[in-house]
């Protein structure tokens, strides 16, 4: 190596190059070179960061949002998966169910203030479900009881932390969570008991671990949810109050000349709280033991503004009924049918403080009840069907069955829920049925032979079709003969009723700022 | 280190042969060698920095027209939410250019627009009486959160939105807007123009959003 003349180092021009023997210019040359790839490269990785950020940026923006959308479908699907609990279950039994679970964070609950009862509607508290890890939870601060919180239906896959049940939309997916809670509208001060049927049901959903956001609780936000809340509200047109309830301006016989015949068979509106389906199998069973008394045996009910209600319908029935099948109906309301009791419940339904229950009145109204149970229907018979020996449910899970046209059952057929018959349905010989039976449509009921029993009630009534899609009610048709029994039961027909999907009256998405707890 | 010795040092640096210089000849291919290479780099940096303009801006377009879809789609979502059965009509056609969205979803604790708390049978705040413009003059988006509110700019840029109406049956234009119970969105946002090349790009983004409030069906 040459050592260079020591010294200032000079111009540029001519001295440096001068100082400098070629090979030591030609190591410049190269210095110039890395110093301008070192430029050029600090700019582009400028540039590639500048590019880099601002993708990241979006990404992470990208990230929320499509974290958020996720919760929120999360919501959604819980939602329809909630709704089936409702089948079969009073309101009031969802809203008061009670159940334990961990406390994570102390935050301060919002008092007893009315206003802020909102808070007590969330399946969990959203400081919570945002904040705590679900893959390692962590460990609980004390415990707190909610009421309401409705548990996975069955056959949902469900994740366990803390006490909170989880369901998972996707049970593929550990984090397509979802908690759904039930709390009662604004019908009373009370959020536990329900008075009109409506209530509030939210779901949130929670897709863990998207995103990290530093909170005011010095965590970092695990988890993006969204809470959905609905009104929803159960239907109670079809309550009925009696065994048996004819809708029409009159009443004709199905079959032969009479509506009823023989002297067997048995309308009893009593009560009979521990009546159950085996005791109807027996033909009766312990029926005479729960005389509580509270409905008649067989109800009429027209909405004619003309006056008169359902006077030419009963009368079609008194006129029908010897003296000794007047002993066959029986009830707490006695009228003009000698010793049997049959009623006008035309006036009872207007009276009723719920005004659903004047929605029988409309045809329009009962019979889009009719035509939108297919769709929900657990089985489904044909026209002309014949069914012997079949399960339509029990009490610990009511099922729907809709017959599209003409219907038989017999030959040890039971069930439980709902029975919906757009055509004629015959009951020949062993049926036995909890539940609520509508025959709606042809409105045309035949029921003869033995050990036809059904606890709860029955409704018929035709339809007439005046096109356009609106109905009028017309005359329907009913036989009871044999050794067949319709018992009123009043958790008989709810069991009926409940396994309808409840209607949804609203829906929103419940945003942070809405909700300042 | 090489230790060599000062008079040789000094000899080499007087010699001749040491102290010539580049020739012009050689100065001028170095320099036209340097400046190729300047040239090439500056090609490549200048296409660089091009394609991160065209990129950040093309982000930044996606960005608005997602945020602003999102946010519309939210709105159209609960549209008709009334608890409290007020009769609300969840949205209506204002103009070609000009929706209204209703939902009554909070009030029920203070006053005011910005009130909280759960659905209180009223359209007076925040976020329950929303009214959407599309300003094709400006390219902009306006929204007005609650009704007599102040319009404020959702998005710059916009250079189309077009939205479509349906009923429940999947019918097109439905004549009654309470019929109204789906929206298809379709918006174009525009890039800022490169100051290099004069090019705009235009992102165009189409989604639906369901009224959830029409959907319900008797029993669903």
């Amino acid at each position: 190596m040459k050592i260079m003349k020591p010294g200032r180092p000079k111009a540029w021009h001519g001295v440096r190059f001068q100082e400098c023997p070629g090979p030591d210019s030609r190591h410049n040359e190269r210095g110039v070179a890395l110093v301008t790839v070192v430029i050029c490269s600090v700019v582009l990785t400028l540039l590639g960061l500048a590019l880099t950020f601002s993708s990241l940026t979006d990404f992470s923006m990208n990230a929320e949002l499509e974290a958020h959308d996720k919760a929120l479908k999360v919501a959604d699907s819980g939602f329809q998966l909630a709704k089936t609990v409702f089948r079969g279950n009073e309101l009031t039994a969802l809203l008061t169910a009670s159940a334990t679970v961990s406390k994570y964070l102390n935050y301060a609950e919002p008092g007893a203030d009315p206003a802020l009862a909102y808070f007590k509607r969330n399946p969990m508290a959203p400081v919570e479900a945002v904040n705590i890890d679900f893959n390692n939870a962590p460990t609980p601060i004390g415990t707190r009881n909610l009421n309401g919180l409705l548990a996975p239906p069955a056959g949902v896959t469900t994740s366990i932390v803390g006490g909170y049940t989880f369901g998972l939309v996707n049970p593929a997916d550990p984090s397509s969570l979802y908690l759904a809670k039930l709390t009662d509208n604004v019908d009373d001060a009370d959020l536990l008991t329900d008075l009109d049927g409506e209530v509030i049901l939210r779901v949130m959903g929670i897709s863990p671990g998207a995103s990290s956001e530093s909170t005011s609780w010095g965590t970092k936000t695990q988890n993006s949810i969204a809470l959905i809340e609905a009104a929803v509200k159960r239907d109670i047109t079809l309550a009925l109050s009696a065994p048996f309830t004819v809708y029409g301006p009159a009443v004709g016989p199905a079959q032969g000349a009479t509506i009823f015949g023989g002297n067997s068979f048995d309308l009893d509106g009593f009560n009979h709280p521990g009546m159950t389906l085996v005791d109807m199998e027996a033909g009766g069973g312990n029926h005479a033991t729960f005389h509580a008394g509270t409905s008649s045996g067989f109800t009429a009910v027209y909405d004619d503004s003309g006056g008169g209600d359902a006077d030419d319908l009963i009368n079609d029935i008194c006129t029908d009924l010897s003296g000794v099948q007047e002993g066959n109906i029986a009830g707490d309301v006695t009228t003009n049918c000698g010793n049997a009791s049959v009623s006008d419940g035309t006036q009872e339904i207007r009276d009723n403080p719920n005004n659903d229950a004047e929605n029988i009145f409309n045809a329009n109204y009962v019979m889009n009840i009719v035509l939108s149970t297919p769709a929900i229907a657990d089985n489904t018979y044909a026209n002309n069907s014949n069914t012997n020996g079949a399960n339509l449910g029990s009490d610990a899970a009511p099922q729907i069955t809709f017959c599209e046209g003409d219907c038989q059952f017999g030959g040890g057929t039971s069930g439980a829920g709902l029975l919906v018959v757009r055509g004629r349905l015959t009951l020949n010989g062993n049926f036995a049925f909890r539940g609520l039976v509508l025959v709606v449509g042809d409105g045309e009921m035949n029921v003869g032979g033995n050990n036809n029993g059904i606890l709860g009630g029955v409704f018929t009534a035709k339809m007439n079709d005046l096109g356009s899609g609106n109905w009028g009610y017309g005359t329907p048709a009913v036989s009871i003969s044999g050794n067949s029994d319709f018992y009123f039961q009043g958790s008989g027909i709810n069991l009926g009723y409940t396994s309808l999907p409840l209607k949804i009256l609203s829906w929103r998405e419940v945003l942070r700022e809405q909700e300042p707890y | 280190m090489d230790n060599q010795d000062p008079h040789q040092k000094s000899q080499d640096l007087t010699s001749s042969s040491s102290s010539r210089g580049f020739t012009l000849a050689e100065v001028l291919i170095n320099s036209v060698v340097l400046l190729l290479i300047m040239a090439g780099i500056m090609v490549v940096m200048s296409q660089s920095q091009r394609s991160y303009s065209r990129q950040y801006q093309l982000m930044k377009a996606s960005r608005v027209a997602r945020m602003s879809m999102h946010q519309i789609q939210s709105f159209l979502r609960q549209a008709g939410n009334d608890p409290s059965g007020i009769g609300l009509v969840p949205v209506t056609r204002d103009n070609a250019n000009q929706l209204t969205i209703r939902s009554d979803v909070t009030g029920s604790i203070g006053t005011g627009i910005t009130a909280t708390g759960e659905p209180d049978g009223t359209l007076d705040n925040l976020y329950e009486q929303v009214t959407i413009s599309y300003v094709p003059v400006n390219d902009q988006l306006v929204i007005t959160t609650s009704a007599g509110g102040t319009p404020q700019i959702l998005a710059n840029d916009i250079v189309e939105l077009q939205w479509t109406f349906y009923d429940l049956s999947g019918t097109p234009n439905p004549a009654a807007d309470a019929d109204i119970a789906r929206v298809a969105i379709r918006m174009a946002v525009e890039t800022e123009t490169d100051l290099e090349t004069g090019t705009v790009n235009t992102l165009t983004l189409e989604s639906e959003a369901m009224l959830r409030s029409q959907s319900f069906q008797f029993f669903e």
